[in-house]
């Protein structure tokens, strides 16, 4: 049983590595490729973390190669557009100027039920406020509502929006974020001073935002 | 380019895994076979003073290169071939012929069957 631990631990941390190396998309929705390396890995990984008797290198030895192969291959994809075509396919209309493209649907094996829910789930309630939806690589649905249904932009509108900047956490549990610090163009000296302001020590701090207009908010812990 | 060179660095270690494995039993193999040959070639002699001595040299060796193969094989196949081992070494001690004969090939064939089994042969791919 201690071996499974000790496994598992050096599985876990292998994986957060691999993981990291691969980059932020898998973490974010998957392409084909991607999926089948996720799968591949968790699965690969439990075999030697349940299965004590076989070397943890017959885990490790394949990952590694899993890893070289998405590597490679998103690397091809980046440029090589008929091969991203070939391996992750292309997207697809399924409404198109307010019509649904049943054929299509029928090529993807999309119910309407799948494209209402997907739908919905995009704040869409009806069929028929769509102007046009693509099914993308990935399998989420894209949706462009009719005009009469879209919401206007500020540009639109004549209104004009003053640029506040991205808002980040700077402080984060007492601790200073210095990636964030550089984002919103603050230094730690400024945040100092704005904690003085407002007779707050650090270590009171839970969370403090702030953007590049110096605009800020604090919140203190419990 | 980064990237590219990080896969090339990571296959390169599973690579030389491979290879350090595949080195590793071919040689445990073609070692552990000449002294099972000897020992077998001397058991037909009825020669059981040099048998018992290459069974003891066949049961050290195995025992340094155990440790060795158990990062790299599966431990299962490795144990059984301990317990044989063993077995030999009491068969000699007790001169029977037949009984050490019997697991002598066993052996042979286990050790046979582990390098086989490291080939990149197409019956051990599919």
């Amino acid at each position: 049983m201690f071996i499974s631990i000790i496994r598992t631990i050096i599985l876990y941390l292998f994986i957060l590595v691999t993981l990291r190396i691969l980059g932020k998309r898998q973490l974010s929705e998957m392409q084909n490729s991607e999926l089948v390396i996720t799968l591949l890995i968790s699965d690969i990984a439990v075999m030697p973390m349940q299965n004590t008797s076989q070397p943890l290198l017959s885990g490790i030895v394949p990952i590694l190669i899993l890893i070289s192969l998405e590597i490679v291959f998103s690397v091809i994809m980046l440029k090589s557009g008929r091969f991203r075509r070939v391996v992750c396919g292309a997207p697809e209309m399924i409404i198109e100027d307010g019509k649904v493209m049943q054929d299509q649907m029928r090529k993807l094996r999309i119910t309407t039920e799948d494209l209402c829910v997907q739908l919905r789930q995009q704040g869409i309630f009806s069929l028929n406020d769509v102007q046009y939806c693509i099914v993308e690589t990935n399998g989420d649905i894209s949706v462009l509502e009719k005009p009469s249904k879209r919401t206007p932009s500020a540009e639109e509108m004549g209104i004009y929006i003053e640029d506040t900047g991205i808002e980040a956490v700077v402080i984060n549990d007492s601790r200073y974020l210095s990636n964030s610090l550089k984002l919103c163009n603050v230094t730690k000296d400024w945040v100092d001073s704005v904690l003085k302001e407002n007779n707050i020590s650090i270590n009171d701090v839970f969370i403090m935002t702030a953007n590049r207009n110096k605009e800020y908010n604090i919140i203190r812990r419990d | 380019m980064k990237q590219l060179w990080s896969a090339f660095i990571l296959v390169t270690i599973a690579i030389s895994i491979c290879i350090y494995e595949f080195i590793s039993v071919k040689n445990s193999y073609v070692d552990f076979t000449n002294i099972i040959d000897e020992t077998r070639i001397a058991i037909e002699n009825r020669d059981y003073e040099t048998a018992s001595k290459l069974s003891k040299e066949l049961k050290d060796s195995w025992d340094n290169q155990e440790k060795k193969l158990n990062y790299i094989l599966e431990h299962t196949s490795l144990d059984e071939l301990s317990k044989d081992i063993s077995e030999l070494t009491d068969y000699t001690n007790e001169e029977s012929r037949d009984d050490f004969l019997s697991v002598n090939d066993r052996i042979k064939r286990q050790f046979a069957s582990l390098y086989a089994s490291e080939l990149p042969y197409g019956e051990n791919i599919f």
